[in-house]
């Protein structure tokens, strides 16, 4: 029963995300908003964490499993040529290198200019 | 029989299967080509094209296996309660800041891309998500009109080159604070990265999981934004 009641839960606040979306002229995808919503309503205490979370871990955990029928269709992609594919690929490549060295950069510079202790 | 492997519970099945397969494969060579997210659909397309079974017939099954991606990205909330909590104010605003700052950059630095080298609109929607984890990315492109499948792509080769690239770039860029680390690899390359930051250290790797699901709302804000300018 405590499987069902979280598992209800967490389906009734994805569902509560998507009509957020909805009215909200789909800015955020349902699932962002879902997120959001569980955030706080764990920070405010409404939900406990302990009646979640076997739940919510074994969900996240299956995470892999949920996601390959969306890979799976890739299969349906034949339009796309191989100049797409390789441009796609470069710029995976090269924004992804961009973007981790801008983060630490940040980063560390955020932490030097406040004075935290660089090591914890 | 043909009707058994058209069934859904015939789909799942496999599906599941594959799972447990590449699953054991990865928690025994730790390599990222062997990520169940990329090993099983690559099995799974190859049996699809081996039983001459269709991309729809699976989807009978398949969609009710994907129907488990909502709930399971909004139970994503409890670990980043649950490990923002450990942090500091000022180490969180640090946090949040450097996160921002690189989702603006992994967006813009996609977007500029794909305007020089030309490529078309909907790829350009399709990738512009495709430095978060793949839950929240997969319901970014919804939004935005692209092919869910491409993002799904996309995210696997980022987290790829980022496992692979992040000790190189953490070495060039000369960052020491675990904190800088952890967020540069969770915020560029979600979860595959956050495997190497766990061999970097507990920190970098509980920082870098943390910042995968920031970077994956800060970025759900960003990609609309940056529709404007497509």
């Amino acid at each position: 029963m405590k499987m069902i009641k979280s598992l209800f839960i967490l389906f009734f606040i994805n569902i509560a995300g998507n009509v957020i979306s909805l009215f909200t002229g789909r800015v955020l995808p349902g699932s962002v908003i879902a997120i959001l919503l569980l955030f706080l309503l764990l920070s405010f205490r409404i939900i406990k964490p302990e009646k979640i979370e076997t739940t919510a871990y074994f969900l996240v955990s299956s995470l892999p499993l949920f996601l390959i029928p969306s890979a799976v269709g890739i299969m349906e992609c034949t339009s796309l040529d191989i100049r797409e594919i390789v441009t796609i690929i470069l710029i995976v490549v090269f924004t992804t290198i961009l973007t981790m060295a801008v983060t630490a950069y940040v980063t560390e510079l955020l932490i030097n200019l406040a004075g935290e202790n660089r090591d914890e | 029989m043909n009707n058994i492997i058209r069934s859904p519970l015939f789909s799942i099945s496999v599906t599941m299967l594959l799972y447990i397969i590449s699953m054991h494969f990865y928690s025994r060579k730790k390599n990222p080509f062997f990520n169940p997210i990329l090993l099983s659909p690559l099995l799974l397309i190859l049996i699809l094209y081996l039983t001459g079974l269709d991309y729809s017939d699976y989807m009978k099954g398949g969609s009710v296996i994907s129907l488990f991606i909502g709930p399971a990205t909004a139970a994503l909330a409890l670990p980043l309660y649950r490990n923002i909590r450990i942090l500091n104010r000022k180490r969180v605003i640090i946090l949040l800041c450097g996160i921002f700052a690189g989702s603006v950059t992994a967006v813009v630095s996609v977007l500029v891309l794909s305007k020089i080298t030309g490529l078309s609109g909907v790829l350009t929607r399709s990738i512009l998500s495709k430095s978060v984890t793949v839950p929240i990315a997969v319901g970014i492109t919804g939004n935005a009109g692209g092919l869910v499948s491409v993002t799904v792509a996309a995210v696997l080769v980022t987290g790829i080159t980022g496992s692979f690239l992040a000790p190189f770039i953490i070495k060039l860029t000369r960052v020491k604070a675990p904190l800088s680390k952890g967020t540069a690899i969770g915020t560029s390359a979600h979860i595959i990265g956050t495997v190497k930051a766990f061999e970097m250290g507990e920190k970098e790797g509980s920082i870098s999981s943390l910042s995968i699901g920031i970077a994956g709302i800060f970025t759900a804000f960003i990609v609309p934004a940056a529709l404007l300018f497509l």
